[in-house]
């Protein structure tokens, strides 16, 4: 059986514009960390301090932020550290398609600035919205919120880990917020039992496929958790 | 290549895929959108387990998986995803205090 905790607004005090940045400042205290840590870990890289920054506003997606300025302080080919950052945000296609249909009588230029914004929270945080009533328009602006104070946080806290790097502490005592966080983000995230068997398939498939190359293992076991979810759903109805 | 191509092509990918099947209008079946309902929750665990499985420096696994529970029930009991750092880590030093006075 199927069962959802999803909490619609029983009255609408503000606009979805203001609804959208309340529902991502929480995320954005849970993220913020990270993104100091991403900060911290670029200053303290060959890469330079401003180029490790720029990954904020090119690629904003974290654990492939990461994953760049590592494989360039490390000296890895530009392929491979292409090859990488594609691997790791791959998710970001599925996030596209699952959204899309939301957004399908949005104008294409807004649309194409949209997806620039598409990232794990803004994803979640629409994603559960979206599932109360609401008008396009609305939605679109609720995202607009979310999305954008998301991005401004998120270049905030990554510079400062850039420029407070030389006091803060060391990136590795940082590291276990983003499991962390990304577990808090989880737990949002499940609302069915589809999701709680596609959350647990993911996880073990991920330690199995570990030794898989070029992070492709998160998206082996994320395809994984995803199918035995729909099939547990789908026996269910 | 310079190390600033390299972040820019990097971010290009990641737009690509991010606006590929927004912009292009491309609406996938009702069978595929249905299966992606489940991708928030499968990357996010995929995640999570996956840096788990990476070499630390800090507390040993225990700890580490005690932390990542008290972060993932925390959210959600209290719906609040920025409880859910300060419980991990909270707990996460405890337990990794605990383990290295019993190993004592």
């Amino acid at each position: 059986m199927t069962t959802t905790t999803i909490q619609c607004p029983v009255e609408r005090r503000h606009g979805p514009l203001a609804e959208g940045m309340a529902a991502m400042l929480p995320v954005l205290a849970g993220i913020a960390p990270f993104g100091l840590a991403i900060g911290v870990a670029a200053a303290d890289s060959s890469v330079g301090r401003v180029a490790g920054w720029a990954t904020s506003w090119t690629i904003y997606a974290g654990s492939a932020q990461l994953a760049t300025i590592e494989l360039l302080d490390a000296g890895a080919a530009p392929l491979i550290v292409l090859a990488t950052v594609v691997a790791v945000n791959a998710r970001l296609l599925l996030y596209g398609a699952a959204i899309a249909p939301h957004w399908r009588e949005a104008p294409r230029w807004w649309r194409l600035l949209a997806s620039y914004l598409l990232v794990d929270p803004s994803y979640a945080v629409a994603a559960d919205r979206y599932q109360c009533p609401a008008s396009p328009e609305e939605k679109r602006r609720f995202y607009l919120g979310a999305a954008l104070t998301l991005w401004g946080g998120w270049q905030v806290a990554t510079a400062l880990g850039v420029v407070l790097s030389a006091n803060a502490p060391g990136a590795s005592s940082l590291e276990m917020v983003v499991p962390l966080t990304m577990a808090g983000l989880l737990a949002g995230a499940i609302r069915s039992t589809g999701g709680r068997v596609a959350a647990t398939v993911a996880a073990v498939t991920a330690v199995a496929v570990q030794a898989l190359p070029l992070g492709t293992g998160v998206i082996v076991a994320a395809v994984a958790g995803m199918l035995a979810g729909a099939a547990t759903e789908g026996r269910d109805r | 290549m310079t190390v600033w191509m390299v972040v820019i092509a990097a971010g290009l990918a990641s737009y690509a895929l991010r606006a590929g099947l927004v912009a292009s209008g491309v609406e996938l079946p009702a069978s595929v959108q249905r299966r992606l309902q489940h991708e928030a929750p499968a990357v996010i665990a995929a995640l999570v387990a996956t840096s788990l499985t990476r070499p630390s420096h800090g507390p040993g696994l225990a700890a580490q998986l005690a932390a990542v529970a008290a972060a993932f029930a925390s959210a959600r009991c209290f719906r609040s995803v920025a409880l859910a750092p300060l419980t991990g880590l909270l707990v996460l030093v405890a337990v990794g205090a605990l383990i290295s006075v019993v190993d004592r």
